[in-house]
């Protein structure tokens, strides 16, 4: 395994850092406190081409290789783990709309798409059906050449600002779990409407909400491969969504790192830094040590599912580790801020919520285990 | 016409450690200096303006065919560069006299621009080292360039004065970090950096040999901080600390 980034693979992540730098970390703290998604950086990352890594270059995207993706991701979630969430979750949509459309829907949206013009949501969870999807109560009943849809999602990452849904309905009602497909929803279809619009304790420059679908009609070509087809798409875009939580994680915890870091060198108690204690010194050589281990397992994911490689054990086990190794460093290195660390508008602050979701989201750590335990076991 | 930009691969100084007063090397990646980069910058705005084409000239290591993607994306369009394990190290009279044998082959060349120093030893002489090489003439600490026709018209920012002159081109022009702020490359660019026309040689390729080397360095060592450790509980006792240390109430 070759763990030497390439030329390009390290000049994206610079560029993707120096855009940080001037465009996201002076509107993180903001968007922290009002609580808003970021349209005018939304619009900027387009432009630079940030919208379109994993679209093909015929639908005017750079269709990056996964690995270098996930490069791109940890550098933005340095910044700000919030916009990595839009940004991820209007990627996973494309991904899917690449895999499962026809050629006319692509058209029509993955360059709007790449532009930033249309921003693209999942809609799988509902108020039922966290982590046992097949519970969900989502309905899609064919008539002629359209589907009419029903449902009601819960916690749907840019659902406010969504113009296209990946939507999971049942076809197939008496099939618990097999008889699940997914449609693609334009969100301007009469019927379409956002509910509740949460207020997190972290993430907050992502918007989270209810979407409400009530006998939507599309046509029958909105189906995304084939009826009935739908568990299979869920769970291959749920190992690419788990391995970019992993990484997104492995992103937070290393800027966490690098704000103790940074504190522990200035902080002077009884006359010296206290990064002169060895106690300091071990605590932060473990999060460097950590920090990595999750960095290579999920680099390890990446790389599968580059070679085309089934990788359901290795995104579950990068996303647990990653995830647990977050929660864990983000809040050693608040603890190494004292009080300074609890302040709002401290960056680990917002970090320590930030990081919390990242155990929950994409399958909780609960629920990685008991698919690595099934690989293992079965 | 187009515009030559020269540019040096330097280590990467936000990577950069201090150990023992002495620079760690291992795992610092290269790249090109902040100015190079503002030169780079004003040759790319001057194009886009005017057409042409902007050529990076070079000279440094191997890893310089890696590193020279950097300014492709940035906006180069063809690079000429001499990438050679034992060009890792030149001194000012070394880099004049391979790049001015790389300038020459640039048959439309109408101005050749210099960031004013390295970023690693900024000695500030190579600009004006090439022009003489090359007989051109040379305008320092540009802050602004405008091609008018056949002429540049310069503003260069002194300490205590804007001065404006003009120069017939072709014209060397060494340029400060004042006059833009360099361009972050979108994806595309960086993707389509490596496909971009380059032109490598080796030491053994020049037309002349370079210039022997002039200058050895002895030691390279961090600034030593004396930090005086001073603890204050109040406010009070910092106003009247800075006093005692000069830095505040003087007149």
């Amino acid at each position: 395994m070759d763990l030497n980034m390439t030329k390009e693979q390290s000049q994206l992540q610079t560029a993707m850092r120096e855009f940080c730098q001037k465009y996201i970390e002076p509107i993180e703290p903001i968007l922290d406190r009002e609580a808003r998604f970021p349209y005018e950086e939304f619009r900027q990352l387009a432009e630079g081409g940030w919208l379109g890594l994993v679209v093909p270059e015929e639908f005017g995207g750079s269709d990056l290789d996964y690995l270098t993706y996930m490069l791109i991701i940890e550098e933005m979630s340095k910044y700000s783990a919030s916009i990595c969430v839009n940004v991820s979750c209007h990627a996973s949509c494309q991904r899917l709309i690449n895999l499962y459309c026809n050629q006319e829907i692509k058209r029509k949206y993955l360059p709007a798409m790449v532009a930033g013009k249309e921003i693209g949501a999942l809609c799988i969870t509902e108020a039922g059906a966290g982590s046992d999807v097949a519970a969900m109560k989502s309905t899609a009943v064919r008539d002629g050449d359209t589907y009419v849809l029903n449902g009601h999602k819960t916690f749907i990452s840019n659902g406010p600002q969504a113009g296209v849904l990946c939507f999971a309905a049942y076809t197939d009602i008496s099939r618990p779990g097999k008889g699940i497909s997914m449609f693609l929803v334009p969100t301007e279809l009469p019927g379409v409407r956002i509910g509740e619009l949460y207020e997190k304790m972290g993430m907050r420059g992502s918007e989270t909400s209810e979407i409400i679908l009530e006998n939507v009609r599309i046509p029958a070509s909105y189906l995304m491969g084939e009826e009935n087809q739908g568990m299979k798409i869920l769970l291959n875009g749920l190992d690419f969504g788990r391995t970019v939580v992993a990484v997104q994680s492995v992103g937070i915890a290393q800027a966490a790192m690098e704000e103790a870091i940074n504190y522990v060198k200035i902080r002077v108690q009884f006359g010296k830094p206290i990064a002169e204690n060895q106690g300091v010194q071990w605590l932060i050589a473990e999060m460097a040590t950590e920090i990595e281990a999750a960095r290579a397992l999920t680099w390890q994911a990446a790389l599968k599912a580059d070679q085309g490689k089934p990788f359901s054990k290795e995104s579950s086990m990068a996303k647990y580790y990653a995830s647990s190794m977050a929660c864990k460093n983000v809040s050693r290195a608040l603890q190494l801020h004292g009080g300074t660390g609890y302040v709002r508008g401290i960056k680990v602050e917002r970090l320590a919520r930030d990081v919390r979701v990242t155990e929950i989201y994409e399958g909780t750590n609960e629920i990685q285990h008991m698919i690595i335990a099934k690989y293992l076991l079965d | 016409m187009d515009i030559v930009v020269a540019m040096k691969q330097v280590p990467d100084l936000q990577q950069l450690r201090i150990r023992n007063r002495e620079p760690v090397m291992a795992d610092v990646p290269l790249t090109f200096g902040k100015i190079d980069k503002n030169a780079l910058e004003a040759a790319v705005l001057l194009k886009e303006e005017h057409g042409g084409e902007v050529v990076v000239v070079a000279a440094g290591s191997e890893e310089l065919e890696d590193t020279i993607k950097e300014a492709m994306a940035a906006g180069g369009d063809r690079s000429i560069m001499l990438a050679d394990d034992k060009a890792g190290d030149l001194d000012s009279a070394e880099s004049a006299e391979i790049l001015a044998q790389l300038i020459k082959q640039v048959d439309d060349c109408g101005l050749i621009i210099f960031g004013e120093g390295s970023g690693d030893n900024y000695s500030g002489q190579v600009g004006s080292r090439v022009a003489e090489k090359l007989d051109l003439p040379q305008v320092g600490s540009v802050t602004q360039i405008i091609i008018d026709g056949e002429k540049l018209r310069l503003t260069r920012s002194l300490e205590d004065s804007v001065e404006i002159v003009e120069v017939m081109m072709p014209a060397v022009v060494i340029v400060t970090a004042d006059l833009n702020e360099p361009r972050i490359p979108s994806v595309s660019q960086v993707l389509k950096a490596g496909r971009k026309p380059k032109e490598i040689i080796s030491l053994d390729e020049l037309e002349q040999p370079a210039a022997e080397k002039t200058l050895t360095t002895l030691s390279n060592l961090a600034p030593e901080v004396n930090r005086k450790r001073i603890t204050i509980k109040s406010v009070e006792e910092l106003v009247e600390i800075l006093k005692t240390e000069g830095f505040v109430g003087g007149n």
